[in-house]
């Protein structure tokens, strides 16, 4: 199964974050991360496809 | 010190100004009893990142000046009051950090419009609190100038993100302080330290000024050690001393008849897993002395809070990631060096990255769209709830505090806000009220009660009535004469 959110993808929002990750951090934090958001599926049976977004409220 | 024969530590912030206004002491005794107390005290609890005493003399010698003139009328509704603020408040002349060392050594250039509101109502301005950096977290573990201690027992956190205003009021060092809430981090801290807490409707209070990174679910509010004092704050906090003074309803209210009120009990709460038994007792004893004043117990149901967390999981961080941007204009004038990488702590980095993958994914976009229509299932929950009860009562937090270090796991810390994160997406109003001790682990419990939005007014007349049952929340041992 393809990850969520990739090694590759933490060092790219981080770089346009300017957020500064220490060494072995990007590998980490794209396990991590993966790991929640496969938690937050549950949250998906929420979901309503006319929905849109509201943005800031 | 004591005043006039009393010590600073057990008066509130009501009985400060009538003290004052009666002439049995002077603004500048209360400020110096005060800065006193933090400077004996607080290396114990580390509540403060600053104090700012001049400040604090100067507001009480202009308020003696009135005084002895003899224009009392001048005096505002906090005059003599010591009031401390979260470090995400700005506050000219001190530095606002948010407790990260990205922000170290800036000072602020304006004031926040809540601080202002209570500057100008004749508090005296004490301080800084310590807090979780950006207000990311449940522990005050995160903050990058040291931790808070829980002043009723120094080996476990105070909570967060506000652990520090919490700290401050639990330990007598101050009769109020302001924090803010975007998922619990008022009234966790409240709870855990055994002092009153409140977060307000949202948009009740403005948040002009505030460093804030969770837009939309986060709302400045008062930590104080009476409902009076709480109420108080929140007349000046939103404006209104005249017309729906908060503090003039409650003595209208009768102090503690709960007759003919509804109150729901919501089972899913109560059987979460991972609730303590201690903090399930704290609830059920409420809801016991509430039905014995005249109230009506219920259940209710909000099956939209299970999503709740997850819901959170979602907003927070993207909001987090948005509000990223606002950091290079708090970095005045750094010049080349607002290319330079920006020094968040862990937790940090961990939101913000988490927020750019799901507002830039096609994946994040579903996962913000279900996020959504949470929030409009919560919001419907609630409404229901309320046409059918005045107000819910509900656990705070799952347990007492825990020891330094004891949670690690982020998903673990997160579960703190289980029961407090759903009033955020909603934008109810809700406070964290002290009913004693626990009964496995001897540490101050508390019981959350929820109001409608704008509701307020029933939120503290149920609160006033817990007060009456279990008395009014006492200064930590160790830190009282």
């Amino acid at each position: 199964m393809d990850a969520h959110i990739t090694e590759q993808e933490v060092v790219e929002i981080a770089r346009r974050a300017r957020v500064s990750l220490l060494e072995g951090e990007a590998a980490r934090l794209a396990e991590e991360l993966d790991g929640i958001i496969e938690k937050l599926e549950s949250l998906l049976a929420f979901e309503e496809p006319d929905a849109g977004e509201r943005g800031a409220l | 010190m004591s005043l006039m024969g009393g010590p600073f530590e057990a008066l509130t912030a009501c009985e400060i100004r009538a003290g004052l206004l009666e002439g049995r002491f002077g603004a500048r005794e209360i400020a110096q009893a005060c800065l006193e107390r933090i400077e004996r005290h607080d290396d114990a609890v580390g509540s403060f990142l600053e104090v700012t005493n001049e400040a604090a003399l100067r507001a009480a010698d202009a308020i003696d000046a009135k005084v002895a003139a003899g224009r009392l009328e001048e005096l505002g509704p906090l005059a003599g009051v010591p009031v401390a603020f979260k470090d995400n408040m700005n506050l000219a002349g001190t530095h606002t950090t948010c407790a990260s060392r990205m922000l170290a050594g800036r000072v602020s250039r304006g004031t926040a419009e809540c601080v202002r509101r209570v500057l100008d109502a004749g508090a005296l301005p004490v301080g800084k609190l310590n807090m979780d950096e950006f207000a990311f977290g449940s522990s005050t573990e995160t903050s990058a100038f040291g931790r808070t201690r829980n002043p009723w027992d120094l080996e476990r956190v105070p909570g967060g993100s506000s652990g520090g205003s919490a700290a401050a009021v639990a330990a007598g060092l101050v009769p109020l302080a302001l924090g803010s809430d975007a998922g619990g981090s008022i009234r966790q801290p409240a709870c855990l330290c055994g002092v009153v807490g409140v977060k307000p409707t949202y948009g009740l209070v403005p948040s002009q000024g505030v460093e804030a990174f969770a837009t939309g679910l986060d709302q400045v509010g008062p930590f104080a050690r009476s409902v009076e004092d709480a109420a108080l704050a929140l007349d000046v906090l939103a404006g209104r001393l005249d017309r729906g003074s908060l503090r003039r309803g409650l003595s209208e209210a009768g102090g503690g008849d709960m007759q003919g009120v509804k109150v729901g009990l919501v089972n899913a709460f109560m059987e979460a897993p991972g609730l303590s038994a201690e903090m399930r007792e704290a609830v059920q004893r409420a809801a016991d002395a509430m039905a014995l004043r005249g109230a009506v117990v219920r259940e209710v149901e909000i099956p939209g809070a299970q999503a709740a967390m997850d819901a959170y999981r979602v907003l927070g961080p993207c909001r987090a990631f948005e509000n990223l941007a606002c950091l290079d204009l708090a970095r005045y004038g750094c010049g080349d060096a607002c290319e330079a990488p920006l020094e968040f702590g862990a937790e940090a980095r961990r939101r913000i990255v988490l927020g750019g993958h799901l507002l830039s994914a096609d994946e994040g976009r579903r996962y913000r769209r279900a996020a959504e229509a949470v929030r409009k299932r919560i919001v419907e929950d609630y409404g229901r709830a309320f046409s059918a009860v005045d107000v819910v009562l509900a656990p705070v937090t799952p347990r007492a505090a825990f020891r330094f270090g004891e949670v690690t796991d982020p998903t673990e810390m997160h579960l703190s806000d289980m029961f407090t994160v759903s009033v955020n997406i909603a934008g109810n109003a809700a406070m964290s009220m002290p009913v004693g001790l626990g009964s496995q682990t001897g540490l101050p419990v508390g019981v959350q009660i929820i109001a409608a939005s704008w509701g307020e007014a029933n939120m503290l007349r149920a609160a006033v009535a817990l007060e009456r049952a279990f008395g009014r929340p006492a200064v930590a041992p160790g830190f009282s004469v």
